[in-house]
């Protein structure tokens, strides 16, 4: 079984995640990995993630915060040990992350809009 | 029109820029932390609803990162965002700036993911001869296309601020005195917006 959303696959800690109880990501954690994370979360459900924590890739508060919410939405919970849903990403998470984007994926389109400015038009003197 | 970004950003009311070497290593180094400062201060008095801060992470072709890449180029520059190729061809002596705005089209809903600014490495004015800009023209340009990073479009331009879409350069009599002439021969620096350009920023922001 591997990670089919453009985001996240061929990304070798979230793929571990999918197949290892071990490998959950979890708070205190940073990298790329959780910030694909952070970024499905924003795409999905438009979580408000802390600015800080997206730059420094950190698994902090609110982005434990936002998975927790996707969880609960979702009733994400592991039958077998819980009776209601945590904030850390295992594998019944990430699945549901890669599928939800993988879908998000296939209807959205990027475009990139460009906007050239020339400050150059006159080139006399300044009289401030 | 402007576009508003993402929701998941646009929620925290803030955004992250971040500065390549280009930046922090020329020209540009001292006019960059002051255009965030700047920017800043035309939000709180026009209440724009997003602040900038930097960052020290550089946005990834996954969408993390900083939510703005500023650079500076002599020649063409690169980016890779959510799959695609950004590219920029900057004249280095020039006048100008170049924002890029990465937009994801959903249906009928279009939100900025990331944006790339890409200003010249070494811009010049016209003094008889040519000679480096001052800081206070390099400032004007840069807060003009965080404006854009923000959300404002081509169309969004105003003859009447520091937004203007066809603004000149005059020469002081050295560097410090170089300014940006708007509409109706007001210079800038001192950097002022009208009513209606800051509308349209709160607009996509509140």
């Amino acid at each position: 079984m591997s990670l089919r959303s453009r985001l996240f696959r061929g990304d070798s800690r979230l793929q571990a995640c999918l197949l290892s109880d071990p490998s959950h990501v979890k708070p205190g954690d940073a990298g790329d990995f959780v910030s694909k994370i952070q970024v499905a979360l924003g795409r999905l459900d438009d979580a408000r993630i802390d600015a800080l924590e997206r730059g420094a890739k950190r698994y902090g508060p609110t982005t434990a915060a936002a998975v927790l919410a996707y969880k609960r939405k979702r009733n994400i919970v592991n039958q077998s040990y819980q009776t209601q849903a945590d904030n850390i990403v295992g594998k019944m998470t990430i699945a549901s992350l890669d599928n939800e984007m993988a879908q998000q994926e296939q209807r959205t389109r990027i475009v990139v809009e460009s906007i050239s400015c020339r400050f150059d038009g006159g080139g006399g003197n300044a009289s401030a | 029109m402007a576009t508003a970004w993402e929701d998941s950003v646009k929620g925290t009311k803030k955004l992250t820029v971040f500065a390549g070497s280009s930046v922090t290593g020329g020209p540009w180094a001292s006019v960059f932390a002051l255009a965030l400062k700047e920017f800043n201060a035309l939000s709180a008095t026009h209440s724009f609803g997003v602040t900038l801060s930097a960052s020290t992470t550089a946005p990834d072709n996954n969408g993390g990162g900083a939510d703005v890449q500023f650079e500076a180029a002599n020649g063409s520059i690169s980016f890779q965002s959510f799959g695609a190729t950004v590219s920029v061809v900057a004249n280095g002596n020039g006048l100008s700036g170049d924002t890029q705005q990465v937009i994801s089209v959903l249906g009928t809903k279009r939100q900025i993911l990331k944006a790339f600014i890409v200003v010249p490495a070494t811009p010049q004015i016209n003094a008889n001869p040519p000679r480096a800009v001052g800081d206070g023209v390099k400032l004007v340009i840069a807060v003009h296309e965080l404006l854009h990073a923000a959300g404002l479009a081509n169309a969004d331009h105003n003859p009447n601020d520091l937004f203007n879409g066809f603004p000149q350069a005059r020469a002081g009599s050295k560097p410090a005195d170089d300014k940006i002439e708007v509409n109706q021969q007001k210079l800038v620096p001192p950097l002022f917006l009208t009513a209606q350009t800051a509308a349209k920023l709160k607009a996509v922001w509140t």
